[in-house]
């Protein structure tokens, strides 16, 4: 017997005071146990779905809601009587579920009380206007061509207007609550077009009205958590969206929060969904936690055998498995799993997947000692090749061999330059240019003996050390050309000549000429 | 004990691998693990001096050394007198191709030659002046002309017959227009125009795209473009040897772009270039030519999209069916670099520590343990035996030898700890991923 509530003595009082006490101490009792079905009679027409009836009522009017939850909620005669105003809509799913169906009763309760006192204030009233949609109802009614009546509640006054504001109570509800599944129509198809007159006269009233009272509206208990989420599966995407805000920082929360929503979905036939989402945002924070969500959900996924489970991003596998052996341990953990079906043991060998496994380096002393010796075979073998072959000597005049045969390759030349003239110089000119050239390189420092560099290369060496070992590509073009040779070749030649004492190149090309190593001019004129 | 290191060699090799290069000199005192690959190698470079060709395929995995082999080959090569070329196949660079892509891989070729007195490439210049002299100390001989006069103008159509001639003698196909090339190279020297030397060198590079264009530069019907650029290497290794050198080695690294190649057809063809390559070596119709390609081992085997995927490579490449891992066969055109073991780790950080030493005059004490205690420690890195290198472990071995000669006080033990390994391998998952998208549509 719920305790005695005061009846105010005027019913222009809105009292919402107390009016969802009852419901939010009744939705935050433990379940009750189920209750056995109702027999039902199912009937079926060709072609309009099938129809659910109360067999208990199919000969007899059924209780009205008033009769049902006029003591329940404790209601006064005036709100019994609003109740009494339709018969509870069947084939209704959110309506279905008691405490829904509660919370609905009390916002429309709530509702009308307001939107009466709000239209007293403009000269009218509930009633008044009531009349004037059912008036105008039964117009477009006749319009379309039927004989209007109330469809609700045979004939009775105003059904259909009080229903269509019960209507837009439960679809706020619905919003509230967060269950997505379509609410019906306000009006019956014969005065749909009564829809927009409503909405003119009362329902924008209403719209207004629902913010303010919905904060008074009690969550739904746990047994209708459960019941709206298995008949809204996606319900949860929306208060999981709110969870992620949690992450990175707050990994332990957002856990405890996943594993409260998974308890509320624990009739959701797609919750393993949940545990793929947060296995997928916890693979950077907590890759052991994301692990861990994703064998619950190949676990909770009870359809595998038609449909194969989803694999994580394959941008995650870098992140998850950052060496080959946690993949495989966890492939292993995946099909001891799959084959015992032990979620428990699964669970707890996921922190197996990163345990570092030390491993020891075995050495062998005598493959050591093998390896040496190879190696310094290799080295007495690659020192042969790479020491430096004895200085080419002058290319023969001879004609090269020809591709068919076997092409003998002569011995290099080192310093094919040979000093000549300007081109247009005379012989005479030519001699005495040589002369000059010769007394020049004679007149210079030393050279290191066996390098056999002619007059040219002396002299251009010479040229260098007069400008601090360094040449311009211009000067040595030049150069080259005033002693009738080519400038690659020149250079060339001087590097081949030097490079068995310097085992380096002696004339280095930089970014606009060519310069010397200074220690590597003292060597060769040492 | 260190095997006759030059303090030059001891300086290069420490400054190259603490900046994760290959040192330029004293390679061969790191080279551990790897003896019968490198007796295989000079064997090869031996036969090649003498007058054969060779293939040889350098197959190993992420980490193996491929790099490594090739750059030793390199070296060894430039110092026997080899003109030697190095490049690289990218997603622009292929052997086959009728875009223009076959030709870029020819001008990366040309634009790497390298000889021993300038092994950074650049060395085609030098070459062709080279042989210019021949030709001139030639033909002064022939026409009895003194060599002071020879680069008269006067004699020039003496030297354009000269060169014509030797051309014609050592070219199979393209030989005129290589000839006239030459020839406008020499006559820009003799005529003091460098645009026309530079002309022609573009030509002989590979880099003309019309013939209008060459033509007007140079006065030739053709240039060098992707069906005939291999016709054009085997001339210039007739003219290298023709010099005097001893061969024409290429190396050829990435070959995992052939493997990528998207269209079959298009793959295919590149991969009957390769056995084009080797039946040209392989039956004598090329002298002193060494071709050298290293990719990894799904380069080769894989049947769908690899070298194994054409069947005349796939019978030609196929290991010698007796060979295992034990008992290896090097004599094979293909060499597979198996990854060093602990073993040979450990004696190259004994080698690198030693050279280290030697280096700096110091006296590091790192024994025998802690290097073992470093390589544990290495070798138990998160990924470590996923993508963990030589290069790496070398690199941070001497880091810490580094740090420890200037910090003596520092701990060993603690430094050890703290090495962190990265994964140093191409991203190639997304690259992957599309080319196989492309192959199935």
């Amino acid at each position: 017997m719920p305790p005695a509530r005061p009846v105010p003595d005027d019913d222009s009082v809105i009292d919402i005071t107390g009016l969802f006490e009852r419901l939010a101490v009744a939705n935050a009792a433990p379940p009750p146990p189920p209750k056995p079905k109702p027999s039902v009679y199912v009937e079926s027409y060709p072609g309009s779905g099938t129809m659910i009836y109360n067999y208990n009522y199919y000969y007899q009017e059924p209780p009205t809601l008033g009769a049902t939850y006029g003591e329940k909620l404790g209601l006064t005669p005036r709100q019994v009587t609003w109740l009494d105003k339709f018969y509870l809509p069947t084939n209704n799913t959110f309506l279905a579920i008691e405490p829904a169906l509660q919370a609905t009763l009390l916002l429309y309760l709530a509702v009308l009380p307001a939107l009466d006192q709000q239209l007293k204030r403009t000269g009218t009233t509930l009633a008044k206007e009531a009349k004037a949609l059912e008036d105008e109802a039964k117009h477009i009614a006749y319009q379309e061509g039927y004989w209007y009546q109330n469809h609700n509640r045979g004939g009775k006054a105003g059904t259909d207007i009080y229903l269509a504001i019960f209507r837009l109570c439960e679809n706020a509800l619905r919003l509230h609550y967060d269950y997505t599944r379509k609410g019906s129509k306000l009006f019956p198809r014969q005065i749909a077009r009564l829809e927009a007159y409503f909405q003119q006269q009362l329902g924008q009233r209403i719209a207004a009205l629902l913010p303010t009272l919905l904060p008074h509206v009690p969550p739904p208990g746990p047994e209708a958590e459960l019941i709206f989420n298995e008949q809204a599966p996606q319900r949860w995407k929306p208060y999981f969206e709110r969870l992620t805000k949690l992450l990175p920082a707050k990994v332990p929360a957002f856990i405890k929060a996943v594993e409260q929503l998974l308890k509320a979905n624990a009739r959701n036939p797609t919750r393993e969904n949940i545990c793929f989402e947060a296995a997928k945002l916890l693979a950077h924070p907590d890759r052991e936690a994301a692990l861990r969500m994703y064998l619950r959900y190949l676990h909770d996924g009870s359809n595998w055998v038609h449909i194969k489970p989803k694999t994580l991003p394959k941008g995650l596998d870098k992140v998850l498995f950052l060496q080959t052996e946690h993949a495989q341990r966890f492939t292993m953990i995946v099909n001891l799993l799959k084959l015992n079906d032990d979620r428990k043991t699964a669970l707890e060998k996921v922190s197996t997947v990163y345990a570092v496994e030390r491993k020891k380096i075995e050495l062998d002393m005598g493959a050591v000692q093998a390896a040496r010796q190879q190696h310094a075979g290799t080295v007495e073998l690659l020192n042969a090749y790479l020491q430096d072959e004895p200085a080419p000597a002058t290319p023969s005049a001879t004609t090269p061999a020809t591709p068919k045969k076997k092409v003998k390759a002569p011995a290099l030349q080192a310093s094919a330059i040979v000093a000549v003239p300007p081109k247009n110089a005379t012989a005479k000119a030519t001699k005495a240019a040589k002369t000059s050239a010769e007394t020049a390189a004679s007149a210079g420092p030393a050279f290191a003996p066996g390098l056999g560099l002619n007059a040219v290369q002396q002299d251009l060496l010479q040229l260098f050390a007069a400008r601090k070992l360094a040449l311009s590509q211009a000067e040595v073009e030049g150069f080259a050309k005033r002693r009738a040779a080519l400038r690659n070749q020149l250079i060339d030649g001087l590097n081949e000549a030097c490079y068995e004492l310097l085992d380096d190149v002696l004339i280095e090309e930089t970014a606009d000429g060519y310069a010397i190593y200074a220690p590597y001019y003292q060597k060769i004129t040492a | 004990m260190l095997d006759n290191i030059k303090p030059k060699e001891a300086t290069a090799i420490i400054n190259s691998l603490l900046g994760g290069v290959v040192p330029k000199l004293g390679v061969q005192h790191i080279t551990v693990g790897r003896a019968p690959e490198i007796e295989a190698f000079v064997q090869a470079l031996s036969d090649v001096k003498n007058g054969h060709s060779m293939v040889k395929f350098w197959i190993g995995d992420f980490g193996s050394g491929k790099s490594f082999m090739l750059h030793l080959l390199n070296t060894v090569a430039l110092k026997q007198k080899f003109v030697v070329a190095n490049a690289d196949f990218t997603p622009d660079n292929r052997l086959y191709a009728n875009d223009g892509k076959a030709v870029a891989l020819y001008a990366a070729i040309m634009d790497n030659i390298a000889i021993q007195t300038k092994p950074e490439g650049g060395a085609l210049a030098t070459l062709l002046e080279k042989w210019i002299e021949q030709v001139l100390t030639k033909t002064s001989e022939q026409h009895g002309i003194a060599l002071t006069d020879i680069r008269d103008k006067k004699h020039l159509p003496k030297v354009q017959a000269a060169i014509m001639q030797t051309i014609q003698e050592l070219t199979d196909v393209g030989g005129f227009d290589f000839g006239t090339v030459v020839m406008k190279y020499y006559e820009g020297y003799i005529t003091d125009d460098d645009l026309l030397r530079r002309h022609a060198l573009k030509w002989l590079k590979g880099e003309y795209r019309t013939k209008t264009e060459a033509r007007q530069d140079l006065g030739v019907r053709e240039i060098i473009n992707d069906l005939n650029f291999y016709d054009m290497l085997k001339n210039f290794c007739r003219l290298f040897v023709s010099i005097g050198y001893s061969g024409f080695m290429i190396n050829l690294d990435e070959a995992i772009n052939l493997y990528k190649i998207s269209t079959g057809p298009m793959r295919d063809k590149n991969y009957e270039k390769i056995l084009t390559i080797y039946n040209d070596c392989f039956q004598g119709k090329i002298s002193n030519f060494f071709i050298n390609f290293a990719g990894t081992r799904e380069v080769l085997e894989n049947e769908r999209r690899g070298l194994f995927s054409y069947q005349a490579l796939k019978s030609r490449l196929e290991t010698n069916k007796f060979e295992t891992s034990d008992l290896r066969d090097f004599a094979q055109p293909v060499i597979r670099l198996l990854p060093l073991t602990h073993n040979e780790v450990f004696v190259l950080l004994q080698k690198l520590k030693e050279i280290f030493d030697f280096n700096y005059g110091s006296q590091l004490a790192i024994s025998d343990a802690d290097i073992h205690a470093f390589m544990e420690e290495m070798f138990n890195k998160p990924g470590a035996s996923e993508f963990l290198t030589p290069r790496e472990v070398i690199r941070d071995f001497l880091n810490i030898l580094s740090l420890l000669r200037q910090n003596p006080g520092l701990n060993k033990k603690k430094l050890f700890g703290e090495i962190q390994i990265h994964d140093e391998r191409p991203n190639e998952s997304a690259v992957d991923a599309l080319v196989d998208g492309i192959d199935v549509l």
